[in-house]
């Protein structure tokens, strides 16, 4: 029952393929051998319900979590043992859902402070080009500047952080990972929690994004949205990743036919008691998965 | 006149501890109790190498400064995964355990009976006998200290610090590594106390281990938390505010026997009304939370 045989028509590469990720807490199965490919220079959506996965997929995908089984390919080369600041650098960036950004910080700093292999983050280099990071300073702020007018954000450049609406705050991280020259990015609900006017200036900078040629792989609830700018649409539910086309949307109903027939099952009574651990496990706070990557928050 | 001259030294000193406290607090967000023993390491050190061994003073200083890089590698080991309260404790643990090391090993430090005769310094022939010169030295030191946290405030270094205090899953997502700015952090830290060790140890001419105890961590935070967190004017005023006000007490004709207890129950009135009513402090833009 491997739907992901049918491979997409189109002729672009594939830039992240996931074959067969399995990801277990504790014996409750998040993830069951989850396919999927995502085409370079494609946005992707990818939707399911609450605690179905998605979160953990990005998890597993941006290196925040390590798969039971399963490999991960990007650009046809495994994703092997890779630590988050490591896939960092294969340019793959990670929005989360609560913006994660430095509040004390200016808009600039921040911008700054994602800059990819800025001579001023190694200590060594103040003692070997002193003159070279500053040059590169120079340069950077002007690049930040760009990517700042970019994500809409050059009025607030010497703002602090902190006191951006969450929407903008979401921009902001979108503008961070430019700057980090990220070439794939997940975004995880874009558009949550923001109103009408800042979704469409989100999902412009996406498409202006997808246009400049990266690859944007987002979790949705906000199906109608997502699937206006989506040119792919994914379903995680019960551990898989289903690919929405005609005929796997055929597949996936025959399924859950042939599920009502052979093996209806008993209704489950459950209690909220019983209930509550699967979203607990799921719905892993941030500051467990840095607990888990050995930070702080 | 001798007497402003002391207060100046102690002033210079204080400004050093507090750029160096707030080089961890205020820019890097991990409160370290370990202060006064980066500050002993450095003081006794220096009275080692200058009346046992009898180096002269550039080498000695620089010798101190080496060392002191070397010796907060234990914290960056054990303490590098954690900030906030469990970073107090590994601190905390750091602190007692370089206390009582000062205290204990009577062969090597002399233990509670201190170090004395530690000689001024001599700098290329020059020597700073005098309170007078003395205190220009002294003076000259925190002018380089302070230049040196004017540079790295500009430095494009200090924003990464800063990542790690706000953000440190942002940091590992744009690829930088937290760890490793802490480790810078702390290294500094730890090597800008032991130069406040060394005017300590050279100015008073004898050390003894309670100079170096947790009571002096703890007045050393209170001072950053006082001036402000994360910028320099911040542990700058702390310092002159920690300096100043025994100072001012002593206009109030305060008996000596209760002058010290009464001291601490203004630094602690004080400390409770900053804390509620300017919780940045006086020059801060950082807080705890």
């Amino acid at each position: 029952m491997d739907f992901l045989e049918i491979t997409d028509l189109s002729e672009m590469e594939t830039i992240l393929e996931i074959k067969g990720v399995t990801k277990s807490f504790d014996g409750l199965v998040v993830l069951d051998k989850a396919c999927c490919s995502v085409q370079e220079g494609t946005i992707s959506a990818f939707f399911g319900e609450n605690g179905s996965g998605k979160t953990t997929l990005f998890h597993i995908i941006s290196g925040f979590m390590k798969a039971d089984v399963g490999e991960i390919f990007y650009k046809q080369l495994p994703l092997a043992h890779s630590t988050p600041a490591g896939i960092a650098h294969l340019g793959i960036g990670r929005v989360w859902q609560n913006p994660r950004i430095c509040k004390n910080l200016s808009v600039l700093d921040n911008l700054m402070l994602a800059s990819r292999n800025h001579p001023g983050e190694f200590l060594l280099n103040y003692f070997l080009h002193p003159f070279r990071i500053d040059q590169e300073e120079k340069m950077r702020r002007k690049i930040a500047e760009e990517t700042a007018e970019q994500i809409a954000l050059s009025e607030y450049l010497l703002d602090s952080a902190g006191a951006l609406s969450f929407g903008q705050q979401k921009l902001l991280s979108i503008g961070m990972l430019l700057m980090n020259e990220a070439t794939l990015l997940l975004l995880d609900e874009p558009f949550a929690g923001v109103n009408a006017k800042m979704i469409e200036r989100i999902s412009e900078v996406m498409i202006k994004l997808k246009v400049n040629g990266k690859t944007i792989m987002m979790i949705e609830h906000n199906r109608a949205t997502a699937k206006i700018i989506s040119d792919t649409q994914f379903f995680v539910t019960k551990g898989k990743v289903i690919e929405e086309s005609i005929t796997k949307v055929h597949e996936v109903s025959r399924i859950r036919a042939n599920d009502t027939i052979e093996e209806r099952q008993p209704p489950i009574v459950m209690r909220a008691g019983q209930l509550k651990p699967r979203a607990s496990h799921v719905n892993l706070f941030d500051h467990d998965i840095a607990a888990i990557n050995g930070v702080f928050l | 006149m001798n007497y402003l001259l002391h207060i100046f030294v102690m002033l210079e000193i204080y400004i050093i501890l507090g750029l160096a406290m707030n080089l961890l607090a205020g820019y890097s967000g991990l409160l370290s109790l370990a202060q006064a023993a980066f500050y002993g390491t450095g003081a006794y050190i220096t009275a080692m190498l200058l009346v046992n061994f009898g180096y002269s003073f550039p080498a000695t200083f620089s010798i101190v400064v080496l060392v002191s890089l070397l010796a907060c590698i234990p914290i960056i080991v054990f303490a590098i995964r954690f900030r906030d309260l469990f970073f107090i404790l590994a601190t905390l643990a750091w602190q007692v355990i370089v206390y009582s090391v000062l205290y204990n090993w009577v062969s090597v430090t002399n233990g509670p009976y201190g170090i004395s005769g530690i000689p001024k310094p001599v700098v290329f022939g020059y020597s700073f006998e005098s309170l007078h010169q003395f205190a220009l030295f002294a003076g000259l030191v925190c002018l380089s200290v302070l230049f040196f946290f004017y540079a790295l405030n500009r430095s494009p270094l200090v924003r990464y610090l800063q990542g790690v205090r706000d953000d440190q899953l942002a940091m590992l997502t744009f690829g930088k590594s937290p760890s490793y700015y802490k480790a810078i952090a702390i290294g500094i830290s730890s090597a800008i106390s032991a130069i406040a060790g060394v005017l300590y140890a050279t100015y008073f001419s004898f050390i003894d281990p309670s100079s170096f105890s947790i009571n002096e961590s703890i007045l050393i935070i209170s001072i950053v938390l006082i001036g402000g967190l994360g910028t320099i004017r911040g542990s700058v005023a702390g310092a002159f505010f920690y300096v100043l006000l025994p100072e001012l007490l002593k206009l109030f004709n305060v008996p000596d026997s209760s002058a010290s207890n009464i001291r601490m129950m203004v630094y602690a009135f004080i400390l409770i009304l900053m804390v509620i009513y300017r919780p940045y402090g006086f020059f801060g833009n950082y807080r705890f939370e």
